[in-house]
């Protein structure tokens, strides 16, 4: 995994919480999943298989089995996200090597509302069987 | 129009939008006794909605046969909205914002005035996304405190976006009107 920088081809994870059904509309993801005020923060793939990106994700949200908050992610690759004309920027930190945030530019971190819509349309979901 | 207090239903003129009253108005329109006719309720209460919005309920009182229509669409995202007040700082797991009561008063204010409701849900950053799925592509709108920010993709990719700080529901309620033309 390269730490200064996102391949096209590589995937990047973004976990959707039971809390607001409302993120998914016919089986579709919102926009509003990637809007946040720093950028929208995701997991790298980063060699690892999907189903272990989903676990770790699934257990980080659901505390390890000890609550239940995890509804299922979006993916999408570092290219939809460069064709969006946002920016997969890397953003390892101490508890996660495969942090990274997508910015709507090299200036500013918020993706705009086009974006985030255009970001809605390319990726995919996987949601967590009851 | 024998036996019936008032109607706003029109069974002949359906069609992608449909006049309809809120519940509060059928309710104020029953306790203040007022009798109308279908065609003048009809055109008293200018407001379309899509026709799958409308909830339909009849009801057989006192010798009285009643048809009520709200939109239920609205009704849910209004839910929508009481929810959105109980959320807790990092509420998406990702530091999500919660919503001051002046947001939320705005965004109540937004889908009691916009005449065809879309889909909404919270964002991370304190707004509220609106959104509509048509043939033509898709509109969303992303409302903050003070200002909505409109998009439009249309199918082949074409984009159309602008601020709005005032005028908001007018402004809204064209650009939809436009939309579904």
């Amino acid at each position: 995994m390269n730490d200064s920088y996102i391949e096209d081809k590589e995937v990047l994870y973004r976990a959707i919480l039971k809390i607001m059904p409302e993120a998914i509309e016919d089986g579709k993801p919102k926009a509003s999943i990637f809007m946040d005020s720093r950028g929208a923060s995701v997991d790298r793939e980063g060699g690892r298989t999907r189903e272990n990106v989903i676990e770790t994700l699934r257990n980080r949200f659901n505390r390890n089995g000890k609550e239940d908050k995890y509804r299922g992610v979006v993916t999408i690759t570092a290219k939809q996200c460069r064709d969006a004309q946002t920016l997969p920027v890397p953003c390892k930190t101490k508890n996660n090597e495969f942090h990274a945030e997508i910015h709507e530019s090299e200036s500013e971190k918020m993706i705009s509302l086009v974006k985030a819509m255009k970001l809605s349309q390319q990726c995919k979901l996987y949601i967590e069987k009851k | 129009m024998a036996n019936v207090r008032f109607s706003i239903s029109d069974s002949n003129a359906l069609s992608t939008t449909k006049r309809c009253i809120t519940v509060a108005e059928v309710v104020a329109l029953c306790m203040s006794s007022v009798s109308v006719d279908s065609a003048s309720t009809y055109n008293m209460l200018n407001r379309p909605v899509l026709e799958y919005n409308i909830i339909r309920q009849n009801t057989y009182e006192g010798g009285e046969y009643m048809h009520m229509e709200f939109d239920g669409k609205k009704d849910s995202n209004k839910r929508i909205l009481e929810k959105m007040s109980s959320l807790k700082e990092n509420w998406d797991g990702y530091g999500g914002k919660s919503f001051s009561k002046e947001s939320l008063a705005f965004y109540n204010s937004l889908i009691e005035n916009i005449l065809i409701q879309p889909t909404i849900s919270p964002t991370g950053r304190g707004s509220l996304y609106l959104e509509y799925n048509g043939a033509k592509g898709m509109l969303g709108f992303e409302a903050f405190e003070k200002k909505v920010d409109m998009a439009f993709i249309s199918n082949d990719g074409e984009i159309v976006s602008k601020s709005i700080d005032k005028n908001f529901y007018e402004e809204i309620n064209q650009t939809v009107e436009k939309y579904y033309e």
